[in-house]
């Protein structure tokens, strides 16, 4: 045991013995039944985030269960998410007229060593990461470990004074001279699969950030669940990780990368072939145009002739969904749109949910709450893991792109 | 009035199951008996206000709870109540936990989270995860960077 140990056990024991004060329920009584209180605006904290107590009612219902069981049967189309890289920064024609994309090249890129930081500070970086006809190759040294990069991902984050991404390139460890070798705390061999995840802010490129990622650091004993191909080992990393997790490089690192793209998602006459609990969408085509900048969410959704203007986006869930909110801006039929129990009007608040549960599972569903005061809480009153019987299937080749990591396995 | 009644008595179960050990976490998070006071009653006086439309009031009163103290550390630093690093914690006296305790105050906010509600009140990562509104890999992680990052500020060793 360590010392470490010892000393959290005493803090441990002392913290067993602090109480809180007697009165304490009286104060919450009070606070409650105060004149002037108000509900505070908690939006890390919203309950009915998770769930919403119609939706048990109806989630028991044995309709939705046979829903699942037809799309388990239906014939599904991908929603494919967008290439890696959005625009090709560095594109070069070969001689059979094939383009190909750097996603990330440098040499020699030195991480830099931060107090508190990971073990990763202070190792040097070759990355060469590029993408032709939709499959990513390159290699990936780090000091003595190789890995070979065969898929690639991004994930997008804005807010009002950023624009921020997650570039993940993922690989298997083809070299490791020296066996067994640690990188941030993980222990890599040949045959592992492990990623290199490079963050950016667009309007700051010597801010670059990197870190490793290998799933038994975050699944434990599960890991092998997550991480069976390179695919499903960068969709298996968990959406909007802490700064804390990166290391500086130094200077932003010499480091060629693809440039950014607003597109949150896009696609026209997105097909709906089966139905859930918004089956009112089945035989509808959606076309969608979503675009978010400095966290400004532009865009519309059209369903036929019905128009949502966007206003807000989320595309950080726990789910890995994309939520796509916004008001019903013309209706010129007077038929509504349908969302899950019930249909919407001119004037209400909706949001598109896009979730991708494989490369071949995709659904969509619309959502409303009345009692949604704002986009962002209409979009964040999402039930958390809500099920697949709500939503209803795309279809459609290429139907949608999207900018986010939607593969959640 | 009967429905708040109704809702007092339904957060009043939670409470009782829920709020000693939530006041020790946040105690122990924010380093003050006093915030914790604060934030623990705010918690559920918010969840009584909010009637029955939480539907796991026990997960939501420890995300709120932490959330209501991090804005009233922010506001005591704010009114220059309340340093960085500075422990007030009644019936803690023992030297060497109060310098653990100030230890927790260097790290960020997910990563003193992760170390009290894991390390301190012994939930594991897969109890903590929902509590703390993340994933039980993103309470390991956070760990295991706190503890390396307390190592360091307390000068201890792995044996």
């Amino acid at each position: 045991m360590s010392e470490l140990d010892d000393r959290m056990n005493e803090a441990r024991e002392a913290v067993a013995t602090m109480d809180p004060p007697e009165d304490l329920w009286a104060r919450v009584v009070a606070r409650a039944s105060s004149g002037d209180a108000e509900v505070l605006d908690l939006p890390m904290a919203h309950g009915n985030r998770r769930r919403f107590s119609l939706w048990l009612t109806v989630a028991a219902c044995v309709v939705a269960v046979v829903a699942v069981a037809v799309f388990a049967t239906a014939d599904r189309q991908a929603v494919d998410t967008i290439e890696p890289a959005g625009e090709p920064s560095s594109t070069t024609t070969t001689a059979a007229g094939d383009s190909s994309t750097t996603l990330a090249r440098g040499e020699d890129v030195k991480v830099a060593v931060m107090e508190g930081g990971s073990d990763l500070g202070g190792h040097t970086l070759n990355i060469t990461a590029v993408e032709q006809d939709g499959e990513v190759n390159g290699e990936l040294r780090v000091g003595g470990v190789l890995v070979t990069l065969e898929c690639a991902n991004t994930r997008m984050l804005s807010g009002a004074d950023f624009d921020r991404r997650d570039l993940i390139l993922g690989g298997e460890v083809t070299d490791s001279p020296d066996g067994l070798a640690t990188l941030d705390d993980v222990n890599v061999a040949v045959g592992d699969g492990l990623a290199l995840i490079i963050r950016e802010d667009e309007d700051r490129p010597d801010s670059r950030r990197v870190t490793l990622y290998h799933p038994s650091l975050w699944y434990g004993e599960q890991a092998s669940v997550h991480a069976g191909s390179c695919e499903e080992l960068v969709a298996s990393v968990p959406a909007n990780l802490d700064d804390g997790y990166f290391d500086d490089l130094n200077d932003g690192g010499d480091l060629e990368t693809a440039p950014f793209s607003p597109t949150l998602a896009s696609g026209e006459g997105v097909e709906i072939v089966d139905h859930g609990g918004s089956g009112g969408l089945v035989g509808h085509s959606l076309n969608i145009h979503a675009e978010r900048k400095r966290g400004v969410v532009t865009g519309e959704i059209r369903v036929d002739k019905v128009v949502v203007k966007l206003q807000c986006a989320d595309t950080d869930t726990i789910d890995g969904e994309i939520r796509l909110g916004g008001e019903v801006t013309q209706d010129p039929d007077g038929q509504g749109l349908a969302v899950i129990d019930g249909r919407a009007a001119i004037g209400d608040r909706v949001a598109l949910i896009i979730r991708e549960r494989g490369p071949d599972y995709d659904q969509v569903t619309f959502y409303a709450n009345d009692t949604a005061g704002t986009c962002t809480e209409l979009v964040d009153s999402f039930p958390y893991n809500l099920d697949g019987g709500y939503f209803s299937d795309v279809a459609g080749g290429d139907a949608i792109e999207t900018s986010a990591a939607l593969y959640n396995p | 009035m009967v429905g708040e009644a109704v809702q007092a008595d339904r957060v009043r179960e939670v409470y009782e199951e829920q709020h000693v050990r939530l006041w020790r976490a946040v105690a122990a998070w924010s380093g003050s008996s006093d915030v914790a006071d604060e934030a623990v009653a705010e918690a559920f006086a918010q969840l009584v206000r909010r009637g029955d439309v939480v539907e796991d009031p026990a997960a939501w009163a420890w995300r709120s709870a932490f959330r209501i103290a991090a804005g009233e550390l922010q506001r005591r630093r704010a009114d220059a109540r309340y340093e960085l690093g500075e422990v007030s914690l009644r019936d803690v006296q023992s030297e060497q936990v109060l310098d653990l305790m100030r230890g927790l105050q260097c790290l960020s906010d997910q990563q003193r989270a992760c170390v009290v509600v894991c390390d301190l009140l012994g939930y594991s990562a897969e109890e903590a995860g929902p509590l703390l509104k993340t994933s039980a890999a993103t309470v390991r992680v956070q760990r295991m960077r706190a503890r390396r990052r307390l190592r360091s500020l307390l000068e201890v060793k792995d044996v």
